[in-house]
C-alpha cells in the first residue's frame, strides 16, 4: 500500500490540504492549520492504524515530526518497517 | 550547564514505612520523579559526574484522569506501590531529571514553555489544565474528551450525580442540605446548563417550578422524560448571542448555575471569550425584583493545588492564584466584581467541604477536602434602588 497516497487521500476526505503541488501539501502543518481538530486526531490515528496495521505510541503522536504531513508519513513508514 | 529548577520541592511520601523513598516535584509543571535520598546531592551539583548508581521510581501518573476533583498531584501516592527502583547511572539520572523539569539548562527557555499549547499534541508548551487533560485523553487514552467530562459528573444513565468522587459526593450532599432552605413551593427557578436535569429535579421535588435549559438536545430529551413535579426543559445554548431573549423579563425568583460560570472568565478555548456583560444583563432582566442568582463552582483557591502530607494533617502548596497558567477559575474578586459593578450584592457565601470520614470517596480525598473546600457557592441579589 502506498503510504503517501493513502495519507493524502485521507486528508482529501477531510477537506483537502492547502497547496497546488505535492511538496506543498506534504509541508502542511495540518494540526496548526486546523485541518484536523482535536477530536479528529483520534479518528485519523485509528484510520492509519487500521490501514497500515501499525500502532502509534503516545511519543509518536506528540513528536515534532507528527505535526506535518511529511513527518506523519515518515512516522508511519518507520512503524511499518518495525512491524514488518 | 545544568541547574536545579527553582520550582521544585522534595519530600518523603510515606516516611513511616518508606523513609528512603522521596518525591521530587516541579510544583508548576506537576512533573515528578521518585528518588532515593542519594539523588538530592546530584541536584545540588548536577554537572559533577560520578560513577555512583542512583535509585529512581517513575511514579508519574496523570491523576486527574481519575475524575473531576480527583487528586491533582499527579504521582502514585502510596510509596508501597512504587515497586522496585530502577538503578541508573549519573548520565541517565540527569536526563530523567531534565525530562521532568527538575533540572533545567536554561531558565528563560524553561519559563517560555508556560504558554498555551498550539495543539493538543504539543509537548513543548505546558498549556492549560483543559489542554493537558485533552492531551492525556487523546495521546494516551485515545478517548474523546467531551465524553470523558460527562462520565465524570453523572451516573451512566445520567439520572444522578455520581457519588464515588469528590465532585459528586460533596456537591450532592451540600445541595441536599442547602436547597431545602432556599426552594419553596411555587418558587420560579431557571437552571442554566441543566444537563440531564439532575439538580433541576431536586429543586422540583422541593416544590419549586423549574425551567432547565441546556444546549444538548439529548440531555433535554432525557430530562423531559424523567420530569416529575413542576419541571420543564428546553434546548437553549447560552453561547448563542440572544439565546435568553426568548424568556420573558422578570419571570424568575432564582437563577441557578453550576460549574459553568467559570467559562465566562476562563474560556474553554483560548482566544474565544464568552460575553460576560451580556450574560449579567440577561440575568438582571430575567430576575424578578428581589430574585437571586446562585452560582456553584469548583473552588478557585483549592481546585487544582497538590494534595500533600499525611491524611491526618494534609497541606498544599499554593502555586498560583491571581495569574494562573492552569487557567481554570478566576480569583474571587475577579469572579465577584462584574456582578457587584452591575448592581448585585452578595447575600450568601458557602464553601462546601467533604466529611473527613466520607466512606464513598478515598480517604486521602476526603481528608484533603475536609480542610480545603472543593466548591464555592455565591448567592447574589440585585440591590433594591
Amino acid at each position: 500500500m502506498n503510504v503517501i497516497q493513502t495519507v493524502l487521500e485521507f486528508f482529501d476526505s477531510r477537506g483537502g490540504l492547502p497547496g497546488s503541488t505535492q511538496d506543498e501539501k506534504l509541508a502542511c502543518a495540518y494540526l496548526d492549520a486546523k485541518i484536523i481538530d482535536s477530536m479528529g486526531i483520534i479518528d485519523m490515528v485509528s484510520h492509519f492504524e487500521d490501514s497500515f496495521g501499525i500502532r502509534f505510541e503516545a511519543d509518536d503522536l506528540q513528536s515534532e515530526e507528527f505535526q506535518t504531513v511529511r513527518g506523519l508519513i515518515s512516522v508511519i513508514e518507520k512503524l511499518r518497517a518495525t512491524a514488518a | 550547564m545544568s541547574q536545579i529548577c527553582p520550582d521544585i520541592i522534595s519530600f518523603p511520601e510515606s516516611p513511616a514505612t518508606h523513609p528512603d523513598r522521596w518525591v521530587l516535584m516541579n510544583v508548576h509543571t506537576r512533573q515528578c520523579l521518585g528518588v532515593g535520598p542519594e539523588v538530592l546531592a546530584v541536584l545540588a551539583e548536577p554537572d559533577v559526574v560520578t560513577t555512583a548508581t542512583y535509585r529512581v521510581w517513575k511514579i508519574w501518573r496523570f491523576s486527574h484522569i481519575d475524575g473531576l476533583l480527583a487528586d491533582p498531584s499527579r504521582y502514585k501516592r502510596d510509596a508501597a506501590t512504587w515497586g522496585e527502583p530502577e538503578r541508573v547511572d549519573h548520565a541517565t539520572l540527569v536526563k530523567l531529571l531534565k525530562d521532568q523539569c527538575l533540572l533545567i539548562d536554561d531558565l528563560e527557555a524553561y519559563r517560555a514553555r508556560f504558554d498555551f499549547k498550539k495543539t493538543l499534541l504539543d509537548r513543548q508548551r505546558f498549556g492549560t489544565y483543559h489542554q493537558q487533560l485533552g492531551q492525556q485523553l487523546i495521546a494516551f487514552e485515545r478517548r474523546d474528551p467531551s465524553a470523558w467530562w460527562l462520565e465524570q459528573k453523572f451516573t451512566p444513565d445520567l439520572a444522578a450525580i455520581r457519588q464515588d468522587n469528590l465532585y459528586g459526593a460533596v456537591q450532592d450532599r451540600f445541595l441536599d442540605e442547602w436547597l431545602p432552605k432556599r426552594m419553596t413551593p411555587g418558587l420560579r427557578v431557571l437552571d442554566l446548563g441543566c444537563g440531564a436535569g439532575t439538580i433541576a429535579q431536586k429543586m422540583a421535588r422541593l416544590g419549586a417550578s423549574v425551567l432547565g435549559v441546556d444546549p444538548n438536545p439529548d440531555y433535554i430529551r432525557l430530562a423531559t422524560e424523567r420530569a416529575e413535579g413542576d419541571a420543564t426543559f428546553q434546548v437553549l445554548d447560552l453561547n448563542t448571542p440572544g439565546a435568553l431573549d426568548a424568556l420573558p423579563a422578570a419571570s424568575f425568583d432564582c437563577i441557578y448555575m453550576s460549574d459553568a460560570l467559570l467559562f465566562y472568565f476562563v474560556p474553554y478555548e483560548p482566544g474565544k471569550p464568552l460575553d460576560l456583560a451580556r450574560f449579567i444583563a440577561d440575568v438582571k432582566r430575567l430576575l424578578k425584583p428581589g430574585g437571586s442568582f446562585l452560582s456553584l463552582e469548583p473552588h478557585p483557591v483549592f481546585y487544582v493545588q497538590p494534595w500533600l502530607g499525611d491524611p491526618a494533617r494534609p497541606f498544599t502548596v499554593m502555586t498560583e492564584y491571581l495569574h494562573t497558567h492552569w487557567r481554570i477559575n478566576p480569583p474571587l474578586a475577579v469572579l465577584a466584581r462584574p456582578f457587584l459593578e452591575a448592581g448585585f450584592v452578595i447575600t450568601g457565601v458557602e464553601e462546601p467541604a467533604s466529611q473527613r470520614d466520607n466512606p464513598q470517596v478515598p480517604q486521602r480525598d476526603a481528608a484533603f477536602a475536609s480542610e480545603f473546600p472543593v466548591w464555592l457557592l455565591l448567592e447574589m441579589k440585585l440591590e433594591m434602588a
